[in-house]
């Protein structure tokens, strides 16, 4: 591979005599050609492997975790403390809550330890004590010399426990709110960013809240410690120290801070975790007139870190539109046609939530148009042609080594783990990463990048000066004006199923697993490829085979004649004596989508991991799917599916029998219809003919 | 071939302690290996780290300070210029291609000289047709171009974060690579230093412009701060901005271009640093082996007009639909390694954390600014420079009143001097400060090159502790009372609504 890459260089090095091109006082220097005239002859070292050190995570007695990396080479102690409250928890009404709370904490500090007096303290030892507040997280975090460690946690401690809030630095914080948003277009950059998401999720949306000027100016003292007392607390929290310490005094030390501490009584507030699916190309318009240069952002719906196709994804990303210059989009926007100073298009993957897919570019009014199409072109371009041996290999060793230098020094080495166990990723995570991404072929990165990436359903977002553009967007679809200022009331944008999201996802899993060892055992579900059954409804009988995931076929008496009905990814027909008869794509459509949530689907679906899973409260399960399914399942007191939840209706299931080692549902009734629907004769891998499925040739 | 890569980590080994009486920062020093080649350039090794990977950086003592007007822009846009590779890499065909850039050249100056009516009567039509010849001789000179093989060849060698940027004084380019690549880099950056091309001139001319107009053009504060900087500077070059004024890029070519490297960019300008987990012996023979052929130069920088004393304070306005801000210069000296801890002991004072003086009594006290920030030794610190403050005034209140309090600030501090406890304060700040800037590898590098061009030599980064312990109250009374409200200038920022004067 590293051969491949030297031959092209060769290749691009000309020959040349040398040539005089600096003058050195009326003497001609040429630069020597000697022996690494080519850059390909220049050797090279040998290449040293690293392991680096590892944090070790301990949890106290209230399920607290906590990171320790010590490191001696810097007389300084880092210490963060993390909570599964953020802005996701903001009341109805009062955007910001969390946010500020957050600040309030330092600086408003404690009864022991007012805000000035800690600002003065801080200032005296040269310390840092800071807190915010994130979309899932609210963290406090302090750093200074290690001789002052033992007194600059009391204060962290104290104020993050026993805040006070006094009325003067709320109306601050307040008043520094209102100025934040007031001045947040500002930087076209950011505005554009910002918005561009809002308008891709829906104002509804809960990311797209923002801090608002009449919202702030309802807020109180009382509203801050109201979502302290319900919000803050140990459940899900995450203590993370790096520095000069000593790991066993340190223990001691938090232990005596935190193992005591409570949990939390707020229940979970409701957050989407999926992306929406956009059909069809928008074209949102901020127009605004300050401004010669147009911000363009492309959005669609992404993937979550632990998706499987991530790692190709990310590999995508790197030959499409990230690190350094050497991307398609960089070269085709910059250093091609020089519209702009700085292009991109990655996935952007989130922990817990699917993020975006973004891609992103400004360039002078004039030539907005131009570049929309160039971005676009870019995008379908690098979809239908194939990737190159040599651009492949370079754009993984380029993402490889970049793996290294995302840790260089010890303190990013103990965030990049704080972050994977504070969202309940393994510790393996990157190196798994990294192995899947070393076995991936060029073919595997467009497979991903096509299942994923689908030009003609991109959001368009553009903002500038719309007079100056050289074309009217008008001819790229149809345009939607976006007014910044409109307030949250707006209606109907979002009609995605809400998702509760608990503190932490392993109680989700923990149902899971519950629920599969009810049901006959994970393993056993697992194997079961295929399931049949009887079904009875009022006076039909129909017999059913299902092979997982999304092959069907019934056979029912109508009457005298047998009729055969078989739907598949490809397609659905429904044969008798009489005929065979197509079903049209709208019917095969919604015939996939209730088999993809019908109990045998669903069970066999949760034995193989494909749901995000998560637990809002005992006994009840949401699923999502990458394809955009949202299940809620509500479970028996011994863990068997009592209830399915979806937007097609509710089905309840009150009888359950052991057939080959799993528990299957015998009755159950659809809610709305109230249909009743008895099973029997549960065949789990039962054999098959292939010819079952065929298209029947005669017919 | 890639093994399986576990992600590496940069910690400095348990030997480097930081015992000692200079706070552990003396065992970082005696670790430094310095040697000068003969033709002037130095090169600075500093063993760190147990990972196998190094930070490498080239500073050049040449900036924005060094350009004309007529031709600002010229630093930035060089260091840009310095990565499209040179005779021996990024060329598809040098003889064709030199044929074609020469060619490309004329055809400007032609097109330039026409449309800025300097060929007498000439028609539209004519001028027209110069461009169109341009646009073909960029064209031709296009196809022999491989304008990204400089990058490439970077990133293939496992290069990260390959950057380079631009100030008034000094002019810098970093990345990090693994050591078994340490080579390579020398040949690339030899090539780079010592042979760019500038291929694609005039195509990187537009991109520049877009970074100009993402900065400044299209950004409130860019914009205000570009104002107050023509406002502060009337004859100095600091005056001018760093990215160049629109129409001057607009203009610029490459044989100018070409000059202004065969000017400035000179062995005796340059510093090269290399942190990580190197040998100093190799890494000199590397040097010897690819930069002894550097042109000397001339280490002093050309005469630039001194700026005169202003006499009297100065008020600039912009006029934009955003949030209203207030930014105010004082006038301070060069920035030298005597009083470098001076002025950055002040500004902590000043603004340094909300204990601050300004902060105090502008954001909590009088609850006329949200926030206060500021800056030391912009533009530059080789020539007399600037101290900066930025304020935003809450609604109801005005930039103005921002500007009287800020400055009975600095009088109070002037006058009474630092309480005993800030005094007191003073070592471990800058301990803390220090120990922040010489965190990773890159940073060490950084501040290393700025030490060595500009404090007098790079030793000096290690005893910035003990030149804080020698400051005294007077010291900073005396530097606080030199921010003179007579020689203040002062940048507005509001919309059209409250011209209403």
């Amino acid at each position: 591979m590293r051969i491949n890459s030297l031959l092209a260089l060769f290749l691009l090095i000309g020959c040349s005599s040398p040539e005089p091109i600096l003058r050195q006082a009326g003497k001609s220097v040429s630069l020597p050609t000697g022996p690494y005239g080519r850059l390909s002859w220049v050797p090279r070292g040998e290449e040293a492997e690293f392991v680096p050190a590892r944090p070790v995570e301990v949890v106290l007695g209230n399920g607290v975790r906590v990171l320790l990396l010590p490191d001696r080479s810097r007389p300084v102690v880092d210490c963060t403390v993390r909570l599964s409250t953020g802005k996701w928890h903001d009341p109805r009404g009062k955007t910001g809550a969390a946010e500020l709370t957050a600040k309030l904490l330092r600086s408003g500090g404690s009864e022991q330890w007012p805000g000035d007096r800690l600002d003065e303290e801080l200032a005296f030892r040269g310390a840092r004590l800071e807190a915010k507040a994130t979309f899932f997280a609210s963290q406090i975090r302090a750093v200074c010399l290690k001789e002052d460690f033992q007194d600059i946690f009391g204060m962290l401690a104290d104020v993050l426990k026993n805040p006070v809030f006094p009325q003067e630095k709320v109306s601050l914080a307040l008043e520094q709110a209102m100025a934040e948003v007031r001045q947040r277009n500002d930087d076209p950059q950011s505005a554009a960013t910002r918005e561009a998401r809002r308008a891709f999720f829906g104002k509804m949306d809960s990311r797209s809240r923002r801090m608002e000027l009449k919202e702030l100016a309802t807020f109180g003292m009382e509203d801050f410690a109201d979502f302290h007392r319900e919000n803050y607390g140990s459940r899900g929290a995450m203590i993370s120290v790096v520095g000069d310490f000593d790991s066993d005094e340190l223990l001691l030390t938090l232990r005596n801070e935190f193992e005591s501490w409570p949990v939390q009584t707020a229940s979970a507030e409701e957050v989407v975790l999926v992306s929406p699916r956009s059909k069809g190309g928008r074209i949102f318009l901020a127009d605004r007139e300050d401004v010669n240069q147009t911000e363009v952002r492309f959005l669609l719906e992404g993937v979550r870190r632990d998706h499987p196709d991530y790692p190709a994804l990310r590999l995508a990303s790197y030959i499409l539109g990230t690190g350094g210059f050497t991307n398609r989009m960089m070269k085709e926007v910059r250093t091609v046609r020089g519209l702009a100073y700085w292009a991109m298009a990655r996935w952007s993957p989130e922990w817990l939530q699917e993020g975006v897919f973004v891609a992103a570019s400004a360039t002078k009014s004039e030539t907005t148009a131009e570049i929309i199409m160039t971005m676009q072109s870019v995008m379908k371009e690098f979809l239908e042609s194939d990737i190159g041996r040599k651009e492949f290999d370079e754009a993984r060793d380029r993402m490889l080594h970049a793996e290294v230098f995302s840790v260089d020094t010890s303190r990013e080495v103990l965030t990049r783990a704080a972050d994977l166990r504070f969202h309940s990723y393994p510790w393996n995570y990157y190196d798994q990463l990294s192995r899947m991404t070393l076995q991936l072929k060029p073919a595997d990165v467009l497979t991903a990048a096509r299942r994923h990436l689908n030009p003609e359903n991109l959001t368009l977002f553009v903002m500038g000066n719309s007079a100056n553009f050289e074309r009217p967007l008008q001819e790229f679809g149809t345009l939607i004006p976006w007014n910044d200022s409109e307030s949250l009331e707006a209606k109907g944008e979002n009609v995605l199923p809400r998702m509760k999201v608990t503190e932490d996802r392993a109680a989700g899993e923990e149902l899971r697993l519950r629920l599969l060892a009810s049901h006959g055992g994970a393993v056993a579900i697992e194997n079961a490829g295929a399931l049949s059954w009887t079904s009875v409804q009022g006076k039909a009988s129909r017999e059913l085979t299902f092979l997982f995931p999304t092959t069907l076929r019934e056979t029912s008496m109508l009457g005298q004649d047998q009729q055969v009905s078989v739907i598949s990814e490809d397609g659905g027909w429904a044969s008798s004596t009489v005929g065979t008869r197509d079903m049209d794509s709208e019917q095969h459509q919604q015939s996939l989508h209730a088999l993809s949530v019908s109990f045998p689907a669903v069970l066999l679906a949760l034995a193989r991991g494909e749901f995000l899973v998560s637990s809002a409260a005992d006994q009840r399960l949401l699923l999502s799917h990458e394809d955009g399914r949202v299940i809620r399942l509500e479970l028996t007191e011994s863990g068997l599916i009592r209830k399915i939840s979806t937007p097609l209706g509710n089905f309840q299931y009150s009888g359950y029998a052991l057939f080959h080692g799993l528990q299957l549902p015998t009755r159950g009734i659809q809610e709305e219809t109230k249909q009743e629907e008895y099973w029997s004769q549960w065949q789990v891998n039962p054999t098959v003919s292939p010819d079952w499925f065929l298209y029947p040739t005669d017919g | 071939m890639m093994t399986a890569l576990s992600f590496f980590v940069f910690i400095a080994p348990q030997i480097l302690g930081f015992g000692g009486s200079q706070d552990g920062f003396q065992a970082l020093a005696d670790e430094v290996e310095v040697r000068e080649l003969d033709n002037g350039l130095r090169v600075i090794v500093l063993p760190f780290g147990d990972a196998p990977v190094a930070a490498f950086r080239v500073t050049v003592n040449t900036g924005g300070m060094d350009e004309e007007l007529g031709l600002t822009g010229l630093a930035h846009f060089a260091e840009h210029m310095a990565f499209k590779g040179s005779r021996r890499i990024g060329s598809k065909d040098w003889a064709s291609e030199k044929r074609a850039l020469e060619e490309c050249d004329r055809a400007w100056k032609l097109y330039e000289a026409a449309s800025t009516h300097q060929l007498g009567n000439i028609s539209n039509n004519e001028i027209q047709q110069l461009l169109a010849s341009f646009e073909s001789a960029r064209a031709e000179a296009d196809r022999f171009s491989d304008a990204s093989a400089f990058d490439t060849a970077v990133s293939v060698a496992g290069g990260l974060d390959q950057n380079a940027s631009t100030g008034a004084d000094s002019t810098e380019y970093h990345v990090s690579l693994p050591v078994a690549q340490m080579e390579r880099w020398f040949w690339l950056t030899r090539e780079q230093l010592g042979d760019p091309v500038m291929r694609e001139f005039y195509k990187e001319r537009d991109v520049v412009m877009e970074e100009r107009r993402m900065r400044t053009d299209s950004n409130a504060f860019g914009s205000l701060l570009e104002a107050v900087l023509q406002s502060a500077f009337v004859a100095h070059p600091y005056r001018d901005p760093v990215i160049g004024h629109m129409d001057d890029l607009e203009y610029l070519d490459r044989p100018e271009m070409l000059a202004f490297w065969k000017r400035h960019y000179t062995a005796e300008r340059m510093v090269v640093t290399v942190v990580g987990k190197v040998e100093p012996d190799d890494v000199f023979a590397l040097a010897e082996k690819y930069f002894s052929d550097l042109p000397r130069g001339k280490k002093s920088r050309i005469r630039r007009t001194q700026e005169p004393a202003q006499k009297g304070e100065r008020t600039v306005r912009v006029i934009r639909p955003t949030s209203p801000m207030v930014l105010i210069a004082w006038h301070v000296p060069e920035i030298t390694k005597r009083n470098k801890l001076l002025y950055a002991a002040l500004g902590d004072l000043l603004w340094g954390g909300p204990s601050s003086r300004w902060y105090q009594r502008l954001v909590k006290e009088e609850r006329i600014s949200a926030e206060v920030d500021g800056w030391l030794g912009y533009p530059g610190r080789v020539d007399p420079t600037l101290l900066l403050m930025v304020g935003v005034p809450v609604p109801g209140h005005t930039g103005e009143e921002i500007v009287r309090i800020a400055q009975e600030e600095i009088e109070r501090l002037a006058a009474e001097g630092p309480t005993v406890r800030e005094m007191g304060s003073l070592r471990r700040r800058a301990k803390m400060e220090l120990l922040q800037r010489l965190e990773s590898a890159q940073g060490l590098a950084g501040e290393l090159a700025q030490a060595e061009l500009f404090d007098g030599g790079w030793e000096t980064l290690f005893q910035s502790l003990d030149v804080v312990e020698l400051l005294t109250a007077d010291d900073l009374k005396k530097a606080a009372a030199g921010l003179n409200p007579l020689q203040r200038v002062v940048g507005l920022m509001h919309d059209e609504v409250e011209v209403g004067l």
